[in-house]
């Protein structure tokens, strides 16, 4: 018996397998391609390409401060930023006062240091999908903020600058549709 | 070699041949196809005037298009009027990929519309007063036709004046200029075709006047981010007084008093 030497064997693959694993393979590719243009097409549906600023936590100061001076008011959406160019990041906030009925509202919370802050006049909110971005629209202080939501499927779009202590809307269009 | 390094090698070749006919083809084929155009929808306003300069800087610019050297993939569509049927049905019916729209309009076509987006407001202050009587005794005031944010300010600015009356973008010049109003509000580029009469800002508040209105699918295109860069720049430059001014006229009081500026987009 000669030890350490493999008598190379007969085992081809027979021919129908051979063609089962080329088509497998064609299949394979075929679908793999069909896949990668399907999430394409769904980012591209799900994105404007419009970035919104994240909601802050909910232990936040901001945050804490406004549910003590004003309590039972539902958070839905709250952002933060430099609304005032003092280097110090405020809040915007969107809650919902559940005394009330369909009705969200928006204030600005005014950082004004050591934890305190001023709270603007509440503004009508929209009733859903609602977004926040902030940005330099015309790359002077202060800051702007764009206000986007819904009700049912009404559309509205607000632009916001804190002007003397109070946040006003330069865009005026739609929000009395969706708040 | 055995038959299952054979076998191998002949899956390999299955498995690449397959990836050639699924990606290699339809890339092949693509290759001969025109590049999209990136069509913008204008106004004869002063939205039309700042696509007039981005589409100058674009042919100026040595490299061309805004993809290819020498491509010609950026162009407008004028409306008249944003407010016209033509230019929202330009904007639906894909002749026009984006447009430059008043709020009022901007926000009727995604309210009516899946698929649009406001990208950002591009224009603030982009109308003026004439006026015949000091702005404080004017009894009755003109504003272009559907201009509802204007019809608002003017409602708070000029209370003595009644409602507004509404008259066509395009003819509102000759009423003011035959003295039918002793007021219009009124596109800023149409007061440069009359510099001889008096105009001042419409309210002491800033205001947006038009939007970039853009149809959703675009807005991950390269053409897009380039378009943005462009659109950039131009606003810059115009942004400067004596650009503008060198451009359009009128009298430095005028731009002391109207504070147009045009507004930049995220890119």
């Amino acid at each position: 018996m000669r030890e350490g030497n493999k008598i190379p064997g007969k085992h081809s693959m027979p021919l129908w397998l051979i063609l089962a694993l080329a088509a497998a393979g064609v299949v394979g590719a075929f679908f793999l391609r069909e896949h990668l243009l399907a999430l394409e097409a769904e980012e591209a549906k799900g994105s404007n390409g419009i970035i919104y600023a994240e909601p802050v936590p909910e232990d936040h100061p901001g945050l804490l401060y406004y549910e003590e001076q004003v309590p039972g008011r539902e958070i839905i959406l709250a952002c933060e930023d430099d609304l005032t160019d003092d280097g110090q990041a405020d809040l915007v906030v969107i809650y919902h006062n559940p005394e009330e009925g369909r009705k969200n509202w928006m204030v600005a919370l005014i950082n004004q240091g050591d934890g305190i802050y001023t709270i603007t006049e509440p503004t009508p909110a929209p009733i859903e999908n609602q977004t926040i971005r902030f940005f330099e629209m015309d790359k002077e202080p202060p800051l702007e903020f764009v206000l986007t939501g819904e009700k049912d499927g009404e559309i509205g779009y607000a632009i916001y600058r804190m002007i003397d202590g109070a946040l006003i809307n330069l865009f005026g269009e739609g929000m009395e549709d969706c708040c | 070699m055995d038959a299952i390094k054979r076998g191998a090698i002949f899956w390999a070749a299955a498995l690449v041949l397959g990836l050639a006919l699924s990606f290699g083809v339809p890339w092949l084929t693509s290759q001969g196809e025109e590049e999209p155009k990136l069509v913008i929808g204008v106004g004869d306003d002063i939205t039309g005037r700042l696509t007039e300069r981005i589409l100058a800087r674009y042919e100026a610019d040595g490299h061309g298009g805004l993809i290819h050297n020498g491509a010609q993939d950026l162009d407008s569509y004028l409306f008249i009027d944003c407010c016209s049927n033509a230019g929202q049905w330009s904007l639906l019916a894909q002749d026009t990929d984006m447009g430059f729209y008043c709020t009022h309009i901007s926000t009727a076509i995604v309210n009516q519309n899946e698929g649009f987006s406001i990208y950002g407001p591009v224009v603030m202050n982009g109308e003026v007063l004439g006026y015949w009587k000091e702005p404080s005794e004017i009894q009755t005031i003109a504003i272009p036709m559907k201009r509802e944010h204007l019809a608002r300010l003017v409602r708070e600015g000029y209370p003595q004046a009644g409602e507004p009356r509404e008259v066509s973008a395009t003819s509102i010049l000759y009423a003011f200029e035959d003295k039918q109003v002793d007021g219009a509000v009124m596109d800023i580029a149409r007061a440069f075709q009359l510099p001889q009469y008096n105009y001042t800002r419409v309210c002491d508040q800033d205001y947006v006047s038009y939007c970039l209105v853009v149809r959703d699918d675009i807005t991950g295109t390269d053409q897009f981010q380039t378009f943005l860069r462009y659109y950039n720049e131009t606003a810059e430059a115009l942004n400067d007084r004596e650009t503008i001014q060198e451009l359009y006229g009128m009298s430095d009081q005028f731009w002391e008093d109207v504070r147009l500026k045009f507004l930049y987009l995220p890119e």
